[in-house]
């Protein structure tokens, strides 16, 4: 059954709109939903710091395109069949490194979008991700050193309020595999025991919520939300099988810049972990942030990635020392595409898990040295079960990128005419999806 | 121009202490509680003009008036030509405007839709419309330093006068990762890094403890947890550690009961209900029947550690005549993660026990008190790493070419030189301010006396530190140590701009803006044949640069006799070391300086130094980002009570504690009565509504009236042995409803929220609970469950 909620009436009234802001997010699956035709798991990478398009861009002849030597996406070429590189497409009245971390994946929605003020990753988690063990998982390499602000998140599960990335590899592993090898009639006691804890402890906090004013209630209210979450995650993983199996992780401290490759990649096998296993259908890897001061140490460098995204056109240097560094983005990306190519699709219909995904490489600026959002660089890749058309270079001029994020929500077997702020755009993105 | 008022400076419109237009007398407008408060007349012309007009008075006041449906919220205005309009709405404004949440305007947040909580009224000023962009100059203007203007920083927010001191609002405190990690070590005994571990929390002006920005999200939820499950195994390993008694059987009810009592009233920092001591006993019982005392306990212990009366401190009070009073328990909690970062101590135990923590001179005694014990250390320790922004030194990049030196160990090395530098100058007997600024003496181990090239003698501390002083007359205080002076600094080299900025927002409490969009904005390449000086030059030749630039680049400089990694040098690219700097835009401490000491000096000395730090210990102390007006009076008093004190460090906190805020808090006109009164309902409705939970969501209207309370249902989490639902209510008439709903449940419910139920499966008639019962006209409520099938 499809019934559409009158957003408005929800937003009208108390302030326990806020509270049900996010659950609006639309249910409904197109009719293509579970069938062969869509992506069955979205996976986002971001980096930062923004681009020097003229470093970054493809050249295009006709339909034939290439990464030019020395460029920044230049060790993409292997995966390349796997692409759609985006070009112009903006966020529309963002500027900024905060501006633009803000606006990437909500499309500057609010509490009364459509798409209720939600990044893009936990609206469409909340369509296609509950019957998940995990409806999304937040993965990040080195992004809290500044705690969590505008600056340091991406996700959104309402207008302001963060989802915070896992940046611990050793945790993340915890929390998909750690009872992976039960003690055999273990489980059911434990789980049973685990299910009273969490019983109890939403009785207390409702005691409390009768005590406090509405500021309070509602952070009650998140708190009882992220019960519901560790309530459902408590199902246990699944049992390791010939496409399930746990990676290797080490104990490195994650928080040092010299480890950011080592656990960078830690984490991206933990999230093809988590998608082989089934954990999960929305994952998202979040490179350092934006200004992120990080120096590419182990490519020699001595300067941190954010000055160096500024250097000038007369700083040959430093320009050269920053397209290194972005070209090591894209060769992580490149990496983590060559792996879902390489890893058989876990659900049925066979081939591989890229073809059935779809993952994308967003960042938060356009021009790094004129701080503005307009042809912020975006990649996507994989299949998408057959709705995205690959190896293409889609050069487009001032679309709005609040029709990128419909076209990863269609992708996804959604039907949402808008997201984020629904006067910048509707529809997908022209020509993006079959 | 130097201003006069400094509350006036804040609110500089383009404001100037003469009458605007040379003709008419500003007019001195009052505040509501008669506080002598001028208002310049051209900061009421400059908010009519960009606000009020083509704003304000067409789309918000219409809800927004006393009469209003907005007459609940913050901002109540009054129609042009009602008595002192104008300048009551510029207040009003101007109280919102200055209210945050995380770190944005509520101003900004509320009509653009993008407060969590929704505006009422809809999206009116979307971000990029051109009444976002006004509303985000006036918000600008009243929160944070103009760079045209700096002396408009919140370094002087202070009211010139308050005749009340309102209290903030009652909250919600969840513990912060470290205070977590210290309690559960004071609770039971475990050595918990858990905490250390945890998501890392928003952090809001520095700190990381703001009270409205500490929520439990998903992730947290779930280290909560898995935190709990492994302290609780540990601790029973050793039942003493939680039980006061010894179990004579596994069942032993007893014993049982005082556990639950025992340890359940320092979990949780006061006596448990008998309500909650039943429950608790339950799950012991329910755990223990099939496993034993141990794994009984276990479970007690793992389940408060992950309630909320745990994670949380509360501070709501009880209700006093329209006030709250707090009760000497959360007294005894405020005392005790002020001072010590932890559960109060076994005398802050007794002391609220017998409810002795309520007078000043009482809680005084024990503000002196904690301040000897090590706790104390902790927590000022805490405060100064992130008031002086370092607690990233472990991890501030940089580049290992041009600092060799600076391994890991002398980063370790520096957090222990801070440490035992605060010890010294703000924990000694009598210690002032002023000390921690210009004290010519450090500590250092032997890693960092090579590192520095110091020779300390003295004895060595534990850990091998020994107190050295400073010979060079440059190197003075807590701004010289090389926790500060590396992680101001860039990767490869010093860096004026981060230390200038260093002492903008953190000593003198001005923000400062991120540079425009559209402007380059590279940062020099380190130029051996050029002085960084020179290289930094071009901030000053630039128009657009300039504004913000010479508000930090010139006291920036004042600290280059310390390098990228705050090693002391006299020369640099074979020149010596110019530290000329100089401090503008400050109201009273302008001048120029001539090298590290005189600038060191010139801040130790200033008025606006003084009134920051008091702010800054306020913000660490209360943790209330979002209340700025409410509690600006307290603020005020605050920092008058340091100068009184003659900026003793105690005296300082002991203000703190006198505040009224620390015993008491406003009525917030949304608390629910505990006595169990319900708003009055007449003229209410019953509604029943049938819903069709059959799958999907249904939306329905209630059957039982014209109008009617419409329902959605939500499933948003489902497994294969059970699901989760919510059911949406929104009440679409015109008056107050009583409600009520029946629900087909496919399962059987083990718990639900936000409702009283009768029956657990099939049709299940779901009422509200005692908030949420009567849904006033608009309003929405919701109700939750899950069931297993």
């Amino acid at each position: 059954m499809e019934t559409r909620i009158g957003r408005r009436t929800f937003m009208y009234g108390s302030a326990l709109a806020a509270v049900a802001a996010p659950f609006l997010a639309p249910f409904r699956r197109a009719s293509h939903a579970g069938s062969a035709m869509g992506a069955r798991r979205l996976v986002l990478f971001f980096s930062p710091n923004g681009t020097i398009h003229r470093h970054w861009r493809p050249t295009a002849s006709g339909s034939t395109w290439s990464f030019p030597a020395g460029s920044v996406m230049e060790p993409l070429a292997a995966v390349k069949r796997h692409l759609v590189v985006l070009d112009g497409v903006d966020f529309v009245g963002a500027s900024n490194h905060e501006g633009g971390m803000a606006a990437m994946l909500t499309g500057s929605g609010d509490a009364t979008s459509p798409s209720g003020g939600l990044s893009v990753d936990q609206y469409i988690a909340r369509a296609v991700g509950t019957s998940s063990r995990l409806s999304s998982l937040e993965l990040g390499v080195q992004t809290s050193a500044w705690g969590g602000n505008t600056q340091t998140r991406m996700s959104y599960s309402g207008p302001g309020r963060f989802v915070p990335p896992d940046d611990e590899p050793a945790s993340v592993y915890r929390r998909l595999f750690a009872s992976m090898a039960p003690v055999p009639g273990m489980v059911d006691v434990i789980r049973s025991r685990r299910q009273s804890v969490l019983d109890l402890v939403r009785g207390d906090l409702r005691d409390l919520q009768s005590r406090v004013g509405a500021d309070e209630r509602r952070k009650l209210d998140a708190h009882l939300e992220s019960l519901r979450r560790v309530e459902v995650s408590l199902a246990g993983p699944a049992a390791p099988s010939a496409t399930c199996a746990p990676p290797v992780v080490t104990g490195l401290d994650h928080r040092a810049n010299g480890n950011f490759p080592p656990v960078g990649r830690s984490q991206m096998q933990l999230l093809l972990a988590a998608l082989s296993c089934g954990a999960t259908k929305v994952a998202s890897i979040q490179w350092a942030h934006t200004v992120a001061p990080h120096v590419f140490t182990w490519l020699g460098q001595g300067e941190g990635h954010h000055a160096l995204s500024h250097m000038g056109d007369g700083n040959a240097a430093g320009v050269a020392q920053f397209v290194q560094a972005e070209r090591w983005f894209a060769e992580q990306f490149a990496w983590l595409v060559a792996q879902m190519a390489e890893l058989p699709e876990p659900g049925a219909g066979g081939g591989s898990m890229l073809d059935h995904s779809l993952v994308v490489w967003a960042k938060e600026m356009g021009d790094s040295r004129l701080h503005d959002c307009l042809s912020v660089p975006f990649v996507l890749a994989g299949g998408a079960g057959g709705r995205l058309a690959t190896d293409r270079y889609l050069q487009l001029s001032h679309m709005p990128h609040q029709r990128l994020l419909v076209s990863l929500c269609h992708a996804m077997g959604m039907d949402n005419p808008t997201f984020g702020d629904p006067s910048r755009g509707a529809g997908p993105l022209p020509g993006l999806l079959s | 121009m130097r201003r006069l008022f400094a509350l006036a400076a804040l609110l500089a419109l383009g404001c100037s202490s003469e009458p605007a237009g040379g003709g008419d007398a500003a007019p001195l407008a009052t505040l509501p509680d008669g506080a002598d408060d001028p208002v310049c007349d051209a900061d009421l012309q400059s908010f009519r003009r960009e606000l009020w007009s083509p704003l304000m008075s067409l789309r918000c006041v219409g809800c927004h008036n006393a009469a209003g449906p907005a007459r609940a919220t913050r901002l109540v205005l009054r129609a042009e030509g009602q008595p002192d309009w104008l300048d009551h709405n510029f207040r009003a404004a101007r109280a919102v405007a200055i209210a945050r949440l995380a770190d944005t305007s509520l101003l900004l947040l509320r009509p653009a839709g993008l407060h969590p909580m929704g505006h009422t009224g809809g999206t009116i000023t979307p971000p990029g419309s051109t009444d976002y962009a006004a509303l985000s100059r006036f918000a600008a203007r009243v929160q944070t330093a103009a760079c045209d203007d700096p002396t408009t920083g919140d370094g002087g927010t202070s009211p010139k006068s308050c005749t009340t001191v309102t209290p903030g609002p009652r909250v919600l405190r969840r513990l912060t990762p470290t205070e977590y990690d210290r309690t559960v070590r004071d609770l039971t005994g475990v050595d918990s890094h858990h905490g250390a571990s945890f998501v890392a929390d928003p952090v809001v002006d520095g700190f990381d403890n703001d009270a409205a920005s500490l929520v439990v999200s998903p992730l947290l939820a779930e280290q909560l947890r898995v935190a709990a499950e492994a302290i609780a195994t540990e601790a029973t390993r050793e039942l003493a550690r939680v039980s006061p008694c010894t179990p004579t059987s596994p069942m032993d009810a007893a014993c049982a009961r005082r556990m639950v009592e025992g340890f359940g009233e320092r979990a949780f920092r006061r006596p448990l209900t008998s309500d909650e001591v039943t429950r608790y006993l339950g799950l012991f019982t329910a755990i223990a029947t099939g496993e034993g005392f141990n794994e009984g306990a276990e479970a007690v212990v793992s389940a408060m550690l992950q309630s909320p009366h745990f994670l949380y401190r509360a501070e709501l009070g009880v209700s006093a005549g329209g006030a709250y009073r707090l009760s000497a328990w959360e007294v005894a909690s405020e005392l005790s993660y002020l001072l010590t970062g932890t559960m109060p101590d076994a005398e802050l135990f007794t002391a609220a026990r017998a409810g002795t923590l309520t007078t000043p001179t009482v809680i005084e005694a024990q503000v002196r008190r904690l301040l000897t014990t090590p706790g104390a250390r902790e927590s000022l320790r805490r405060f100064v790493r992130q008031w002086l922004d370092v607690d990233r030194l472990a991890t501030v990049p940089k580049d290992a070419t041009t600092f060799m030196a600076f391994t890991p160990a002398v980063r370790a090395s520096m957090a222990g030189e801070l440490d035992r530098f605060v010890d010294a100058t703000l924990l000694r007997a009598g210690a002032r301010l002023p000390d921690l600024f210009t004290t010519a003496a450090t500590f250092v181990d032997p890693t960092l006396a090579g590192f520095y090239g110091l020779s300390p003698d003295g004895v060595a501390d534990a850990q091998g530190y020994r107190r050295v002083s400073t010979v060079e007359a440059q190197r003075r205080g807590v701004l010289t140590l090389g926790a500060v002076m590396a992680t101001h600094a860039r990767p490869n080299s010093s860096s004026p701009v981060h230390r200038g900025r260093l002492v903008r927002e953190r000593l003198l409490c001005q923000t400062l803006p991120p540079p425009p969009p559209g402007i380059n904005a590279q940062p020099p390449t380190p130029d051996p044949r050029r002085s960084l000086r020179e290289q930094y030059a071009m901030h000053a030749s630039n128009e657009p640069c300039l504004s913000c630039h010479r508000l930090m680049d010139p006291i920036g400089f004042g600290f280059e006799f310390f390098d990228g990694v705050g090693r002391f040098r006299t020369m640099e690219n074979g020149a010596a070391i110019d530290a000329h700097g100089e401090v503008v835009g400050s109201a009273s401490s302008d001048g120029a300086t001539t090298d590290t000491q005189a600038m060191i000096e010139r801040l130790a000395a200033s008025p606006e130094v003084h009134d920051c730090f008091a702010r800054q210990l306020f913000r660490y102390a209360y943790a209330l980002s979002a209340t700025g007006e409410q509690t600006a009076c307290a603020l005020a008093e605050v920092q008058q009570g340091f100068r009184t004190a003659d900026l003793s460090i105690e005296g300082l906190i002991v203000a703190l504690t006198r505040s009224p805020h620390f015993t008491e808090r406003a009525g917030d006109g949304t608390a629910v009565a505990t006595d169990g009164g319900v708003v009055a309902d007449a003229g209410a409705v019953d509604v029943v509504v049938t819903v069709d939970a059959g799958g999907g969501a249904v939306t329905t209207t209630g059957v039982a009236t014209t109008t009617g309370v419409a329902t959605t249902t939500v499933r948003d989490s489902t497994w294969e042995t059970g699901f989760c639902e919510r059911v949406q209510l929104v009440n679409n008439t015109s008056a107050a409803v009583t409600w009520t709903v029946v629900h087909r449940v496919a399962g059987r419910i083990n718990n639900h929220w936000n409702s009283e139920r009768t029956g657990d499966t099939g049709d299940v008639v779901f009422r509200g609970a005692m908030w949420n019962r009567t849904l006033m006209a608009g309003e929405v409520t919701e109700l939750g469950f899950c069931a297993s099938r």
